[in-house]
């Protein structure tokens, strides 16, 4: 008997002794580390964006959450550095071993040959510790074999399940200009030259004229100078400007016929004087935007009209969108970034957080990764607090709060990342990359002003316009991509090929453009065909093997 | 007697040559103690990343580290070779070098020897403390300045209109890319480079001017016979140290006054370097580019070194 109650004390006190050391950490039955003092002492690497979101009410919040959740505290070791400077020398940083504890990330595949090595951890070994970004790695093609396992990629969640587009899907116009004259935005590219034609008349007998009487107006130019000008045209003519899934196969864009196609037509519109000759070397398309020297923009992000050119205009001017023209031999134009609804972490996985393999505690570290991707989290960061940041309307739709609704619309985005939200789209807080939302996009910006030839001229947001415009056939097989079996040095190499090959299509495309080369001469373009593959030595194999390693069926599990 | 008694007792020799040599460094060691700080410097940053060429041989996985990383021979330097750019970028890197040394090279001289002349201490100070200030000047800025000028409403355009001439994207392909490149190094160091000659001048003996005065010499025949003889030995070896870098130019103002009409054409070697090693990062394959240019500036140096010797012995380093 002695020996029984004996027995049936112990496994009391061992059951006890489970069920404290499981409730230490935040998943149930899962073993977690002792912590010295309770604490997690790590450094965390990241780059630093504008407002510091060390200052901000949100990250207060989240590491309050953070806390909570994980039963522990933290004491987290920042080594922030702006943007372009920790973006440029992150592969250094790599290379040297220089990396924190954790560290976000940016160079897309660059990272696999680290994990191989055991530098980086394989985060698909600690699952046990995650409840929440398995969700998200259920969106993407293949689940965890269909992504990198050493990176937690930058994830989104399109709650408002539209396979809308954010850039590159529409034409910025000035609509002052055509409705004053009659004109309406193109619908097919015939009407798109016939409209330069009618603008470039206007402007040549001087009826059109910028705010400034000397300044000369040109039809068209670029957004920026880091964008090649063909980037807003090639959807039109169904290519791309990299490397792409076309529907059939992998193929590098800027070779392809097509793409051969749709640089004769720009050049006609260069050497017809439409485009403005600075399309290349300005450094922003703001200043002439606003002040009338330029009637349309077909290469840009469609937010800038949001926050900069109508903001910024001078009285009378007026910018608003219209989707794509469509060119009747390869019909409706395709878009680029048609997300997939739900969970995901995208198609073109670049950017997110990895571990250094070295590290103490890898248990709770991937446990408050994990967490970043819960709504509790990501939610609260995109939209901030209820009844503080925004409240729940009637009709079931979250809004932001009169706080930053009563300020001009362009001062809302930098009241909100003040408070580091991120809908803001300048800031981003928690450990970056946290995961976006959809909803917020049209929550507090004003709609743009847009066209379409059924609606005539509207508002609309550009995020659900271009989806209902372009409608289902405009996602572009590139943004449905098959899945690929690359091996780790494979997916570097072709990380490689994309980088030396663009380099060298953009500048050597911009001479077709301005007639520096001469399109339509087929030596000269087979001379520029050769050039581009011999920025990487086997850029024919590398394609071949791309191609072999294409999972065909898992095009399938695309559900929209 | 002398080779009789070496060929003897050579081990002897030898021991006294070696026991010779420390006893010079224990008599110089106040000379020896200046040196290790920089001679550890030099072993740090110069010797010591040496080992890091071996990269340009291998195939290099970084996860890895250059050992084990496996071996692909000449593999990078072939696909340079291959790649259609690389005459461009190799004849780019030499049109941009000589013409810089062409160009940049004698300005500082001429703008040190004019001011020798000048008279007015104030005015000669004045000049050169103005002709100074562009060194300061960040190269971003200046290439942002070169921009803005460049544009088709810039201050170059604007002077181009005064005398009737259209205006011009000066930006805008390669046309007057040599033309801000040099303007600018010209700009922005010919004072500062003269300040070198300005005191190779300030230590010539005043009575040689004296003398010519006597013999009746003018100021250019002054020049010619007194100031350049007694700055020569700085200029031969300011060529010779410039030689050297005729490959390797300011590449940040290259990569800042590119953009996409003339990217691939304004690659000189460095800039291919940077973008292909770090914002690429092939490591490896850039390693293999750099180590020929390196290979190459040496093969200058020691050419022109070589030539001046032919010249004037008592002016060559070597």
């Amino acid at each position: 008997m002695k020996k029984l109650l004996t027995l049936a004390v112990a496994l009391i006190l061992a059951l006890g002794c489970m069920t404290a050391f499981a409730a230490d950490g935040p998943i149930a039955g899962v073993d977690y580390p002792d912590l010295p003092d309770n604490t997690l002492h790590i450094t965390v690497s990241t780059a630093l964006f504008t407002p510091d979101a060390q200052t901000t009410r949100m990250q207060k919040l989240w590491k309050e959450k953070m806390e909570a959740y994980l039963g522990i505290k933290l004491d987290i070791t920042w080594q922030a550095i702006a943007w372009d400077d920790w973006q440029g020398n992150e592969q250094t940083k790599l290379v040297a071993g220089d990396y924190a504890d954790v560290n976000s990330y940016s160079a897309g595949d660059y990272i696999d040959s680290f994990g191989a090595a055991g530098k980086v951890l394989d985060i698909s070994q600690y699952k046990d510790y995650m409840v929440y970004y398995p969700e998200f790695v259920a969106g993407v093609l293949g689940g965890w074999d269909g992504i990198s396992p050493y990176v937690f990629w930058d994830g989104y969640d399109n709650d408002v399940n539209l396979a809308g587009a954010q850039s590159f899907a529409g034409f910025a116009y000035r609509f002052d200009v055509l409705q004053e004259y009659g004109l309406e935005p193109a619908t097919t590219w015939e009407e798109f030259k016939d409209l330069c034609a009618a603008l470039q008349d206007l402007i040549d007998d001087g009826t059109i004229k910028a705010s400034d009487p000397e300044a000369k107006v040109y039809v068209m130019t670029n957004c920026a100078k880091g964008y090649a000008f063909y980037r807003g045209f090639v959807g039109i003519f169904h290519t791309w400007d990299t490397l792409y899934w076309n529907g059939e196969e992998f193929s590098y864009g800027p070779i392809e016929d097509n793409f051969r196609e749709m640089l004769r037509e720009l050049h006609e519109l260069y050497e017809a004087g439409y485009i403005d000759p600075e399309f290349q070397t300005r450094d922003d398309a703001t200043s002439v935007a606003t002040t009338g020297q330029v009637l349309c923009i077909p290469t840009l992000w469609l937010g800038y009209l949001n926050f900069s050119y109508n903001p910024n205009a001078e009285e009378g001017i007026e910018w608003g969108l219209a989707y794509l023209p469509e060119n009747e031999e390869y019909g409706r134009p395709w878009k680029w970034g048609s997300k997939i609804t739900g969970k995901n972490l995208g198609t073109n996985r670049t950017m997110g957080i990895y571990i250094d393999a070295a590290t103490e505690y890898p248990e709770w570290i991937v446990s408050m990764i994990d967490y970043q991707y819960s709504p509790d989290i990501y939610m609260m960061l995109n939209w901030g607090e209820e009844g503080e940041d925004w409240y729940l309307g009637e009709d079931g739709l979250r809004h932001y709060s009169d706080k930053y609704m009563s300020l001009p619309t362009s001062e809302r985005p930098q009241a909100l990342a003040d408070e580091g939200i991120m809908s803001s789209a300048t800031c981003r807080t928690g450990i970056p990359f946290v995961p976006q939302i959809f909803s917020t996009t049209a929550a507090y910006g004003d709609p743009d002003p847009w066209w379409s030839p059924e609606r005539g001229y509207y508002e609309g947001y550009y995020w659900y316009e271009t989806a209902i415009n372009g409608g289902p056939e405009s996602i572009s097989p590139y943004d449905r991509a098959p899945l690929l079996n690359l091996t780790d040095e494979q997916r570097t190499q072709r990380s490689t090929m994309i980088s030396a090959c663009d380099k060298y299509a953009k500048t050597e495309g911009n001479k077709f453009i301005v007639g520096e080369l001469d399109i339509n001469d087929d030596a000269v373009w087979a001379e520029y065909v050769e050039g581009v593959k011999s920025q990487y030595q086997g850029f024919d194999e590398l394609l071949a093997i791309i191609n072999e390693s294409a999972d065909l069926s898992s095009l399938a599990l695309y559900n929209d | 007697m002398t080779e009789a008694h070496t060929r003897t007792y050579p081990g002897i020799a030898k021991k006294n040559r070696f026991l010779g040599f420390f006893r010079l460094l224990w008599k110089q060691r106040t000379l020896v103690a200046l040196c290790v700080l920089p001679m550890t410097l030099l072993f740090i940053f110069s010797y010591g990343p040496m080992y890091g060429v071996l990269i340009g041989f291998k195939n290099y996985l970084p996860g890895f580290g250059i050992l084990s990383s496996p071996w692909v021979g000449f593999k990078h330097l072939q696909e340079f070779f291959g790649n259609v750019n690389c005459l461009k970028i190799i004849l780019q890197t030499v049109k941009v070098g000589v013409f810089a040394l062409i160009f940049t090279y004698p300005m500082p001289i001429i703008l040190a020897l004019s001011l020798n002349e000048v008279a007015s201490k104030w005015l000669k100070r004045g000049v050169q403390s103005i002709s100074y200030l562009p060194h300061f000047i960040s190269v971003v800025v200046i290439c942002t300045m070169l921009n803005e000028f460049g544009s088709l409403n810039g201050l170059f355009n604007d002077i181009r209109k005064l005398f009737g001439a259209q205006a011009v994207n000066m930006n805008e392909g390669t046309r007057y890319f040599m033309l801000f490149y040099i303007g600018s190094a010209i700009w922005q160091g010919a004072g500062w480079g003269s300040i070198i000659y300005l005191s190779a001048l300030s230590n010539v003996d005043t009575s040689l001017y004296d003398v010519a005065n006597i013999d009746g010499a003018n100021r250019f025949q002054k020049i010619r016979h007194v100031a350049l003889p007694a700055i020569l030995p700085t200029t031969t070896m300011v060529l010779i140290l410039n030689s050297g870098n005729i490959l390797s130019q300011d590449f940040t103002k290259i990569l800042l006054l590119q953009n996409n009409t003339n990217r691939t054409d304004l690659d000189v070697i460095s800039t291919y370097v940077y973008t292909q090693g770090l914002t690429m990062g092939r490591f490896d394959y850039a390693t293999a580019v750099n180590l020929m240019v390196a290979l190459v500036s040496l093969i200058l140096v020691l050419t022109t070194n070589t030539i001046v010797r032919a010249i004037d012995p008592e002016q060559s380093i070597w």
